[in-house]
């Protein structure tokens, strides 16, 4: 991989992976945070990852410390929660924002799988190299991330009326 | 052959799983020849006959193993067939079952759209502020680990520079080199000292870095004294040494006499002529020969080495300066935010 390549990666693949982890963390600057570790660490690897493996080596690293952090944040996040519920109105109702509060409490997993999956149209195989799964597994991970979105929207179309 | 008498124990033996495929084709006759059994749109749990005949394999398990969180085994087969119509993977003979089942089914429908609204649209408005820092020209990155170790490296050596006997006086303290001299002074001496002895002999060799000594020129015709080895003194030991160090400084003396005393050629290491060294010492100095190219560096060039190699690894600002002013010497030495400065009178 040459520095031409680097900086090619670059421009085509800092916004899809910076949503990708404002999605996954919530958190502007945190999601930067990771974007320019995720570089830095495939600048000092420049000779040894491949310029058509850059992308999923990008995500893969991006997904890693999202994890980790998530591991670290699970208990304070698991009580943030709680103290969501109910805060839903007829005036509020937004789909797309209900969507978002849906994601956000998808297990870590999930969420990655889910949104590599619609963001960034990765096939199960190439999610399965991303995340470490088995093309099974991602099949099964889609499958309840989906379920838990569709069944949280229900809920919040009943409690909307 | 299904009848009306024998239609009920088909339909439980079918939710039941129990019927070949060509009983189950005989009931989907049956029920749709015979309208008044359309009543079961209302028992969907009765009816799975549209979900099984979709091909769901590419979401069974294909392991010999699969933890049960990680199957679909016990889904409902309406939720797959919503999955797989939402994750596009359906053929196209079973999109037609799908769009049979979505019509004759209001709640499938809505089910079927709900999942479809699952389906996260990308936020194209969201990008990363300032790609250009990303950007690189060349050069070569060094990882944050290295620049921790590399600190954790400085410090050490500042710490080990520090234990050294012959440690510098950066914060006021009495030299050590002093103390051990007026040590040395108030030892009990076996013989007088005179003008001609040279200054090596009254100091502990083993312990610092020598001296250079630098042997007055001689006159080619001079005749240098025999000396008369029946009048060389004899020294006198008044006290029993007290130590190891004390038994090793009365057996060097007698041999560093002025008279008999070999002064080291330019061309002789220094430490040939040493008395044996310790094996902490052997190495100490086999490092500085090895890191510095000078087996007895001085402190302030040990100190400079290794901070322009910190300085170096980790592009942190690296000065040193050396001044005299008079009978006054000023060594300075900036590394990154730390800084020293040492005064000393010649």
């Amino acid at each position: 991989m040459t520095v031409n390549d680097y900086n090619s990666c670059v421009d085509a693949f800092a916004d899809g992976l910076f949503r990708f982890a404002v999605k996954c963390t919530s958190d502007a600057e945190n999601a930067r945070d990771l974007v320019q570790e995720a570089f830095a660490k495939l600048w000092t690897k420049i000779h040894e990852v491949d310029a058509v493996k850059a992308k999923s080596y990008l995500f893969t690293t991006v997904n890693n410390a999202v994890i980790d952090q998530s591991r670290r944040l699970q208990h304070r996040r698991k009580f943030e929660n709680q103290l969501e519920v109910g805060s839903v109105t007829t005036e509020n109702f937004d789909l797309k924002q209900h969507l978002n509060d849906a994601l956000a409490r998808l297990p870590e997993i999930q969420k990655s799988v889910i949104l590599l999956r619609d963001y960034e149209g990765y096939s199960y195989q190439e999610i399965g190299e991303i995340t470490g799964l088995n093309e099974q597994q991602v099949k099964v991970y889609i499958f309840r991330a989906r379920k838990t979105l569709k069944e949280y929207l229900t809920n919040i179309e009943l409690l909307v009326g | 052959m299904i009848n009306e008498h024998n239609i009920e124990a088909f339909l439980l033996d079918y939710a039941e799983g129990r019927l070949s495929a060509e009983q189950v084709t005989a009931l989907m006759v049956y029920l749709a020849q015979h309208p008044e059994w359309q009543l079961l749109d209302e028992l969907p749990s009765l009816r799975p006959e549209t979900a099984e005949s979709v091909d769901f394999s590419f979401l069974k398990k294909n392991n010999v193993f699969v933890p049960s969180e990680l199957t679909l085994e016990n889904e409902h087969p309406y939720d797959l067939m919503a999955v797989a119509a939402v994750e596009n993977l359906l053929t196209s003979d079973e999109k037609v079952k799908l769009n049979r089942e979505v019509k004759q089914n209001p709640s499938f429908e809505k089910q079927l759209s709900t999942y479809q609204s699952t389906v996260l649209k990308s936020e194209l408005e969201v990008v990363f502020p300032n790609p250009k820092v990303l950007k690189r020209k060349g050069g070569r990155t060094i990882p944050l680990t290295l620049i921790g170790l590399s600190s954790a490296a400085a410090i050490a050596f500042f710490i080990w520079i520090k234990t050294q006997p012959s440690a510098p006086n950066f914060i006021g303290k009495k030299p050590i080199e002093k103390e051990q001299n007026d040590n040395l002074n108030t030892r009990p001496n076996t013989r007088p000292k005179t003008q001609e002895t040279p200054d090596f002999v009254a100091k502990d060799l083993t312990k610092k870095s020598p001296i250079k000594f630098i042997p007055e020129q001689k006159q080619e015709n001079e005749i240098l004294p025999i000396p008369n080895i029946a009048e060389t003194p004899t020294p006198k030991i008044d006290l029993l040494p007290e130590n190891d160090a004390q038994k090793e400084d009365l057996a060097l003396q007698p041999e560093q006499t002025p008279e008999n005393v070999q002064l080291p050629s330019a061309n002789t290491s220094d430490y040939a002529a040493l008395p044996t060294l310790t094996p902490k010492e052997f190495i100490v100095r086999k490092s500085n020969e090895f890191i510095f190219g000078n087996p007895a560096p001085s402190d302030e060039e040990k100190l400079s080495s290794f901070s322009k190699a910190v300085a170096s690894t980790t592009g942190m600002d690296f000065e040193v300066r050396r001044s005299q002013k008079g009978s006054a010497s000023t060594f300075f030495l900036k590394l990154g935010f730390f800084s020293i400065e040492r005064k000393k009178s010649v």
